[in-house]
C-alpha cells in the first residue's frame, strides 16, 4: 500500500500538510507550486530496495515489501537518510525526530488521504492506483470530447 | 565479553580514568553522537561554518555511566567511537574533528560531508545512484531534489493548462 497522486486533482489547499501535521506534530508530506500551473505534493516514495532503508546503520528504517517502515525508537538522527532518499522525502530537525511518511500503521487510512477534499491522494497497492487513474483519465478524455462534439453541433 | 564491551571499556575497565577516543579515519561527521544524548551536545560543539562542519568532542567522560558510553559507541554508524585508558591518549580537555562539505550542484548549499556521500554512495546500487548522468540527485541538497522531482512530474501538467482555450 503506497499514497499516490493524482496530479490533475491538486489544488493546492495543503489540507493534507494539515491533518499530517495534526496527527505526527510535523507534517510528512509537502506541497509546492509549479509555475503558478500545477501543485505537487511530495511524500516518500516507498521505493523499493529504498536507499535510506539501505544505508540506515540502526535498522530503524526497514524495508517491508512495497513499505518503508519507521521505528522511532530504534533512531540514532544520524541523518544518512536525509542525504540518502533521492526525493528529497525525509526531514530531520536538529531539535527533533527524522520525520518520514510510515503510512499509518495504527489507522486503516492514511489521514491525509481522509482529509483531501478532492481525492486527488490515493490510497492503495500500484495496481488499484493505476486503475482508478485511468479511469480518471479516459473520464476526462470523454468529457472533453463529449463537450467538443457539443460545441460543434451548437 | 562482546566486542562493543570490549571497546567501551564495560567489564574490566571502567571508572572516572576511561576517555573518549574517536577514529579520525573511520568518522564521518553525521552526528548521531551529539544527537543521541541531549546532555552532552553542549560539550560536543557544531559549527557548520563555510563549508567546513567541525565537531568538538569532550576527551574525559568520567561524568558518563558506562551505558551512555555504550550507546555512544552503538549509535556511531562506523563503529569510531571507543573508549580508552586517560593515561594512553593526549590530556588536552577536548578535540575537534573537521569536514569538508559537499555542496548542492543547484543552490551552493553545503548538506553533507564529504565522508557521509561516500558512505552512502557504498551502499546505494549504482543505478539508482545515476551517476555520470545529468539528471543525477546525489549532488543536490534534500530541497532541490524535491523542486527537480516536482518540475519532472508538473511538466506535462503544465503543457496541457497552458495550451490557449477557446
Amino acid at each position: 500500500m503506497e499514497i499516490y497522486v493524482d496530479l490533475e486533482r491538486c489544488i493546492f489547499c495543503r489540507a493534507c500538510e494539515v491533518a499530517c501535521e495534526r496527527v505526527h506534530g510535523e507534517a510528512r508530506i509537502t506541497v509546492e507550486a509549479v509555475k503558478d500551473r500545477a501543485s505537487v505534493p511530495v511524500a516518500c516514495h516507498h521505493c523499493e530496495a529504498a536507499p535510506c532503508a539501505l544505508v540506515c546503520p540502526s535498522g530503524a528504517l526497514t524495508q517491508e515489501e512495497a513499505e518503508v517502515g519507521f521505528e522511532a525508537g530504534k533512531c540514532t538522527r544520524c541523518g544518512l537518510c536525509v542525504v540518502a532518499c533521492p526525493f528529497g522525502a525525509v526531514d530531520l530537525d536538529p531539535a527533533s525526530m527524522v520525520q518520514k511518511c510510515d503510512l499509518c500503521p495504527e489507522r486503516e487510512v492514511p489521514p491525509c488521504v481522509l482529509t483531501c477534499p478532492t481525492e486527488a491522494l490515493i490510497f492503495g497497492d500500484r495496481f488499484e492506483a493505476t486503475e482508478e487513474l485511468r479511469r480518471r483519465a479516459a473520464s476526462r478524455i470523454a468529457q472533453s470530447y463529449a463537450a467538443s462534439v457539443g460545441r460543434d453541433r451548437a | 565479553m562482546t566486542d562493543l564491551d570490549a571497546k567501551t571499556g564495560v567489564g574490566p575497565i571502567h571508572g572516572p580514568w576511561r576517555v573518549l577516543l574517536v577514529d579520525e579515519d573511520e568518522c564521518i561527521g553525521c552526528r548521531a553522537c551529539s544527537n543521541l544524548w541531549p546532555e552532552i551536545s553542549a560539550a560536543v560543539g557544531l559549527s557548520d561554518r563555510g563549508a567546513k562542519r567541525t565537531i568538538r568532542f569532550p576527551r574525559f567522560i568520567e561524568e558518563f555511566e558506562a551505558r551512555i558510553a555504550k550507546a555512544l559507541a552503538e549509535a556511531c554508524p562506523t563503529g569510531a567511537i571507543s573508549f580508552g585508558l586517560a593515561d594512553e591518549s593526549p590530556g588536552e580537555e577536548s578535540f575537534a574533528l573537521t569536514f569538508e562539505m559537499a555542496r548542492c550542484r543547484i543552490c551552493g548549499r553545503p548538506f553533507a560531508t564529504k565522508k557521509e556521500m561516500e558512505y552512502i554512495q557504498d551502499r546505494i546500487p549504482a543505478p539508482v545512484q545515476a551517476r555520470g548522468s545529468a539528471a543525477s540527485w546525489m549532488n543536490l541538497c534534500t530541497g532541490c531534489r524535491q523542486d527537480v522531482g516536482r518540475k519532472a512530474a508538473a511538466r506535462g501538467l503544465i503543457v496541457a493548462r497552458s495550451w490557449p482555450r477557446r
